[in-house]
């Protein structure tokens, strides 16, 4: 990652946590449960509808991103599927470069 | 009409590569083997040619590509985790991003540029792969299926029903609350590196007691009587930090994170015992509940937390499940394969036929490469090493066994190598179980790890009873069950000093423990492999060989190759090994190579470097 994919990744972050995420938190509270609560059970039924399988096709990126969040009821991030894209374009990486993986991302992904 | 699918895992850890036809597994095997990057994330290009060299195919005979998970909800769950944690997190999200943005989500593109054909590129999701990875291959027609690891897209443990080629999802636990997740956070907090050293935990264990088990169950982790769970995400680290565990975990555990590397103190022995006795109520529960909500007598398991034997054990001589299954390559490896036979069954149709016989269909899990004679030949030529040929098997095991009773250490090489994270018999160190020494000798002088880890005891299947305490039928062919070893074998320790405060580990091991001592765990338990003439006829005919010699149907087998390189996949790796450890004997299929003929190999030690430790 040059310097110039670095401070654009920075500016992103930068409106991500603060405007974007206010605004998330405003309005939905708390996105996923960080601890327990009174519930009887913490299991999460599985939708049936979801597809054994999908394409997954750098043309339908935004779509498919965008289309994800709203069905999670995340307008705030599904209108920046386009920015997300267009970074993921300029960090994408060349296949030795995926060496670089570092180990802490193991939580990540 | 022939059908070929390539299942990959790839971008995260233990890449790996799987080919499936007409839903025969044909070839299965882990990038690091090839690449000698342990736990190597990178795409699986050595284990995709093997794969295709394997199931004689070109990459355009490929009906379909799988990949083992959704890229898209990884995206969603990284970013969603970064936003539960604003303003913090930018650390996380500088190294992820690049990780997440620039490589995974145009993974499609990856393999078709790399295979140069339009090839059908499918994703399917992390937890169902592993889901499929342990039933389909197992030999029950129906049955539960429960996943466990630390994460996949969304979702850290998935209750399952698997019927005939059907796998239906029933509940999940999503992200942060994982005990994966959990574990690994201990095994972090224990001076151990997070994704390979939960063994070196749970082997730690049982030289502790449990006297932190109620901190975990009254600040970590609440467990409901159904088996769901949360945790307490305010003491961990790894939301909001690069660091598993905060300041808040480690006042719970009287102290900071012990220094990778440093001694093994009492503290990380109770924190191993206390994490292990609540990860096993925790799977127990789970258990339980799928057992409810299924109604199915039989279980499989997968995902990196069914790579704990000991926990396994358990849930084996808890009765839940008449039957239990757990797939070898456990781990996310094993999703390459869960993926192909996924999409055999479930995208291309192919009928799924449980065998007759009552057995799996993992062949052994020996679906790596084989090498011929001549392959061999060719390495040791270069080498200039002296061998001796015995082309009878039985000729040839009771040489080996005679080198192992005369207390020799054999690197062992024979057949297709194993998939998954264990050393079967294809890719082993075997010894002689009945020395004490033998634990101590072989940590230090071949594998140069820790003297407290144990060795493993692979046992003749016919006579497992004689040693260990598992029910009649019950077996343990992929060494993911942990179990006592009986009663009567066992000698009583001198535990007295130990117990009083000193941490010194060496004064239990080097102890007997049992007329087997060298794989017998201080807690007299032992990690099996039970082993038939079926799969692996070779290595079974030298542990018979070592009995008739020696009474004992019992040998150590441990992975072929020293702390932090992966376990040996060609010739020349083995020959490598071999030379630069304290081995006596090689064994290259039937090739017999004795250190002390072979000629001066120019060894720096520099190689070491060259392995992160573990």
């Amino acid at each position: 990652m040059n310097s110039t994919e670095e401070d654009h990744l920075l500016c992103f972050f930068e409106r991500l946590r603060g405007p974007v995420a206010y605004e998330i938190r405003e309005r939905r509270g708390q996105l996923f449960p960080l601890g327990p609560d009174n519930a009887d059970s913490w299991y999460v039924n599985y939708d049936p509808g979801t597809p054994e399988f999908v394409t997954v096709e750098t043309h339908d990126l935004v779509d498919d991103l965008r289309r994800m969040w709203l069905e999670q009821d995340l307008p705030e991030l599904a209108r920046l599927a386009d920015e997300f894209i267009e970074i993921a374009g300029q960090l994408r990486l060349g296949e030795e470069e995926t060496a670089d993986i570092s180990p802490f991302i193991y939580v990540m992904y | 009409m022939t059908t070929n699918v390539l299942g990959i895992s790839a971008f995260y850890h233990d890449s790996a590569a799987a080919l499936v036809r007409d839903g025969e597994i044909i070839a299965a095997a882990q990038e690091e083997r090839f690449s000698r990057k342990k736990h190597d994330p990178r795409f699986p290009r050595g284990a995709i040619n093997y794969c295709l060299e394997e199931a004689f195919i070109e990459a355009d005979e490929l009906d379909a590509v799988v990949f083992y998970d959704n890229p898209l909800l990884t995206f969603d769950r990284v970013l969603q985790s970064l936003l539960s944690v604003a303003p913090r997190g930018l650390e996380q999200w500088m190294h992820a991003a690049p990780s997440v943005l620039g490589i995974k989500l145009f993974a499609a593109d990856f393999i078709r540029d790399y295979f140069k054909t339009d090839v059908p590129v499918l994703f399917t999701r992390h937890h169902l792969s592993h889901a499929a990875s342990t039933f389909y291959p197992s030999p029950f027609e129906r049955a539960a299926i429960l996943t466990m690891d630390g994460v996949g897209e969304w979702a850290t443990t998935s209750i399952n029903l698997g019927e005939g080629d059907r796998i239906t999802p029933l509940k999940e636990i999503q992200y942060p609350h994982s005990l994966g997740l959990l574990y690994s956070a201990f095994t972090y907090f224990c001076g151990f590196k997070v994704n390979s050293g939960e063994y070196k935990l749970m082997g730690l264990a049982p030289y502790g007691t449990p006297r932190y088990a109620d901190t975990i169950r009254e600040n970590l982790i609440s467990i409901r009587p159904d088996g769901s769970y949360r945790l307490h995400t305010e003491f961990l680290g790894y939301l909001d930090s690069e660091r598993m565990t905060n300041d808040r975990f480690a006042a719970l555990f009287d102290g900071p994170p012990r220094e990778p590397e440093s001694r093994i103190t009492r503290r990380e022995m109770d924190i191993a015992a206390s994490i292990q006795v609540v990860t096993e109520e925790a799977v127990l529960a789970l258990a339980r509940h799928a057992r409810e909500i299924t109604g199915a007598t039989d279980l499989c398991l997968a995902g990196g937390v069914a790579l704990n034997c000991v926990a396994n054990g358990k849930l084996q001589r808890e009765g839940i499940f008449d039957r239990v299954w757990i797939q070898p390559a456990a781990g996310d490896a094993g999703g390459a394969l869960g993926a192909a036979l996924l999409a055999s069954y479930r995208h291309f149709g192919v009928p799924r036929c449980v065998r007759s016989d009552g057995r799996d269909s993992q062949h052994g899990s020996y679906l790596g490469p084989r090498y011929s004679e001549a392959e061999i030949d060719a390495v040791l030529d270069r080498y200039q090493a002296p061998r001796h040929r015995i082309t009878a098997r039985d000729e040839r095991a009771d040489a080996i066994a005679a080198a192992i009773e005369q207390g020799k250490t054999v690197g062992y090489f024979a057949g297709r190598m194993e998939f998954g994270p264990r050393a079967l018999g294809a890719r082993s160190i075997l010894g002689d179980p009945r020395q004490a020494e033998t634990q101590v000798a072989m940590n230090l002088k071949i594998k140069f790890r820790e003297s407290f880890r144990p060795f493993a005891p692979s046992v003749l299947a016919e006579r497992t009873a004689d040693y260990f305490d598992i029910d009649c039928g019950v077996e343990s062919p992929y060494m993911l069950l942990v179990a006592p070893v009986r009663e009567e074998r066992r000698l009583s320790m001198e535990t007295g000093a130990f117990d009083h405060g000193d941490d010194d580990m060496l004064s239990l091991v080097r102890q007997p423990r049992s007329d087997i001592p060298a794989v017998t765990h201080i807690d007299y338990s032992a990690r099996l492999q039970t082993v038939g003439p079926r799969e692996h006829p070779d290595y079974h005919a030298v542990i018979q060989a070592f009995e008739r010699r020696t009474g004992c149907p019992v040998i150590v087998n441990t992975s072929f190759n020293v702390r932090g390189e992966p376990i040996v996949c060609s010739p020349d790796d083995a020959y490598r090994c071999f030379m630069r450890t304290g081995l006596d004997l090689l064994v290259l299929e039937d090739s017999l190579l004795w250190k002390d003929e072979q000629p001066e190999f120019p060894d720096d030690g520099s190689w070491r470097k060259t392995y992160e430790l573990d």
